[in-house]
Parts: structure tokens; sequence; C-alpha cells
């Protein structure tokens, strides 16, 4: 299963960053695939990108929202949040596991051999701010003479867009490279630090910073797809623990808001096959070993 | 010690389907729709095929 989980993220990640002719246009993709929203965190200012980031989208056009109703247009982000929400009704966080180009690439890096550690629990509340603030609140009333906002999540935080579109920019345009100040340089570090940390922690920015997480998080009960414990057959051995991506301890809290659906626990760890996938409340993979259990143990 | 049931579906039913995923989807393709029908897709379009050069901290 991991490994159609690696194939799954590589085939999203290169199907939202399908214009490869960048290296001869010198620009971004500037088709009109960019209507729509990509499922992940994946800046649309990315040389390759043919899609729109929804966390970018949305602060735009909240950003834009008072010069656009003083102009009689109602952009409201009501499209975005739609397709987020439909996307985190279905998958919730699971788009954070299968199909987030950024996911992979803090997965990719974990990889490296090195002595790992755990993410403060703490930390992980922390991206509900950055959605909150920076994603909603700074870009709608943070407004210049002209009523127009920053989008102040992409502007000071955003590690992928770094990556993927001002580093890819500057390389191609060396004209940019006269405009670089503090601002790029406090993104630059915030971009290493991140990549730093996925090497020794396991994706350190979706568990304490993404603000995408953060909202396809509130999904984590009410997902139409999710993985369920059956009580009846868990034997408490917290197998689980050890191989959770995200630190989810998937015994005691089976509607975790961090669980990426990444299906480490039922594939890897659970010998009494106590966890198993469902959809919509019917189950779709077969449980393991263990005794048979009663319905009424599902929870 | 007995595992508490935590539904009150009978031993041996079938687990009843959750429609609350299906509301939630509903509710956020009406909003998707509203959305769509103000014209917020053109003005994404246009947003995001200009590079915001301060937006990626260059500028």
């Amino acid at each position: 299963m991991g490994a159609l989980r690696r194939w799954v993220q590589v085939l999203s990640t290169l199907l939202v960053n399908g214009s490869w002719d960048f290296p001869f246009t010198r620009t971004i993709y500037q088709g009109p695939l960019k209507v729509l929203c990509a499922p992940g965190l994946n800046c649309h200012s990315c040389p390759a990108s043919t899609t729109s980031c929804p966390i970018g989208s949305l602060q735009q056009l909240l950003a834009g929202l008072r010069l656009s109703l003083e102009n009689g247009q109602f952009y409201f982000g009501f499209y975005v949040l739609g397709f987020m929400g439909v996307l985190g009704g279905i998958m919730g966080r699971a788009v954070c596991g299968w199909l987030c180009p950024f996911g992979l690439i803090q997965d990719l890096l974990h990889r490296i051999p090195s002595r790992k550690f755990a993410v403060p629990a703490g930390l992980r509340y922390l991206k509900y701010g950055f959605l909150v603030f920076f994603v909603i609140l700074l870009p709608l009333l943070v407004v210049d003479q002209f009523g127009s906002g920053d989008t102040w999540f992409c502007k000071y935080i955003c590690p992928a867009g770094t990556l993927t579109a001002s580093l890819p920019l500057l390389i191609m345009q060396p004209d940019l490279r006269q405009d670089l100040g503090l601002l790029f340089l406090n993104k630059f570090v915030i971009m290493v630090t991140f990549l730093t940390w996925a090497v020794y922690a396991s994706r350190p920015f979706c568990r304490t910073t993404c603000p995408l997480g953060a909202f396809y998080a509130l999904f984590s009960r009410v997902k139409l797809i999710k993985l369920r414990l059956d009580h009846a057959r868990c034997t408490n051995c917290e197998a689980c623990h050890q191989v959770c991506p995200m630190g989810v301890k998937f015994n005691q809290s089976p509607d975790d808001a961090e669980c990426i659906t990444c299906l480490a626990c039922m594939d890897k760890a659970c010998e009494a096959g106590a966890i198993y996938l469902e959809i919509g409340g019917v189950p779709v993979s077969s449980r393991k070993r263990g005794p048979v259990t009663t319905t009424s143990n599902l929870s | 010690m007995p595992v508490k049931p935590r539904h009150n579906f009978k031993p041996g039913a079938k687990p009843p389907i959750r429609k609350t995923p299906f509301v939630v989807i509903l509710g956020f393709m009406l909003l998707g729709i509203i959305g769509i029908a103000t014209g917020e897709p053109q003005r994404v379009l246009e947003q995001t095929i200009l590079i915001c050069l301060s937006c990626i901290g260059i500028g």
C-alpha cells in the first residue's frame, strides 16, 4: 500500500505540474486549466503548475474583496471554499497523504537516513492560527489606501511557494534577482528550516503550519472515506503508534484530525486486523486476522 | 473488560450508511455553485495566470 501511495503522490504531482515547456517560455503556464484548484498545496506561480493553489486563490479573492464589492462583484471565495470543502468532505486529510506535492517532498526528505525526532504535539494547533489569521483575517482586514489586502501566508510564510515558484523564477529570470530583499530572505530561511526539519521529523510543515491541512482537518469526523477502529479486535499493543508519520495514536483517537489516511497503521502495523477502511459507513477493506466481531463494536 | 457498544444498531446487522458526509459534501457543492454563478472562476483564472512577485517573496 505504501508503494501505491507513493505512485499516487507522484502522479498527482505530475498532473498539477504538467507544463514542462517553461525552460523555453521562461514564464508560468497561462492556460485555462488554472481555473481549477489543485487539491494540495501547489503554488500557481510555479512555472510547471497547471492549476491554481486553493490557499493562494482564496487569499487573493479575500484580499481583493473590498475592491470587488465596490465594483458590484461578489467574490467571497465561495468557489474555492466549495472546491476545498467537497474534497475535505470526501477525503479529509487523505489529500495531504495522497495528493499533496509538498507532502511528497517532505516524505522523500524524511527517507534520508538520519536520527529521527518527534514534532512537539502542541505545535499542531499553530496551523489553525495560520488558517484563521494569515489566510482569512489579515488579507481581509489589513488593506492599503486603495482597499486592497495582501496574501499574507504566501508572502511571508509559504515554503512551497519559495521552493517551487521563487527559486525557479529567479533562475530563469536573472533580472528579478535585483529585487531581492528581506522579504525573500525571510521566506528562504523558513523554507530551509522546514526542508531541513523534514529530514529529521516526519512532515513538520503539514503538522505545524499548513493552513490547507488545517482546513481539511476540520473534516476528520465527517469525511466520507476514513479509517475505523474495531475496538473488539484492538489489543492495545500500540503498534499503530510506531508507524504513523503524523504521530497519531490511532487506538486512542481514531478520528484524530492529524490522520492523513496513509493506511500505514492498517497495512504495516495492526496484526489484530482492528483497523479498517470504510466509505460512508461501509467497510471496504478486509480485516486480516483476529476474532470475528459484532458490528455493534465498530466505532 | 467487555467493550461498550457505541452504536444502537443490532449485532449482526449491517452498519448504517453515514449521512453526514453527504450533507457536508452537498453543502460545499452548493457553495461552489454559488461561487461559479458569481463569476469567481474567471477571477481566479485572471489572478493565477499572472505572477504576483510580492506574493512569492520577490520585490
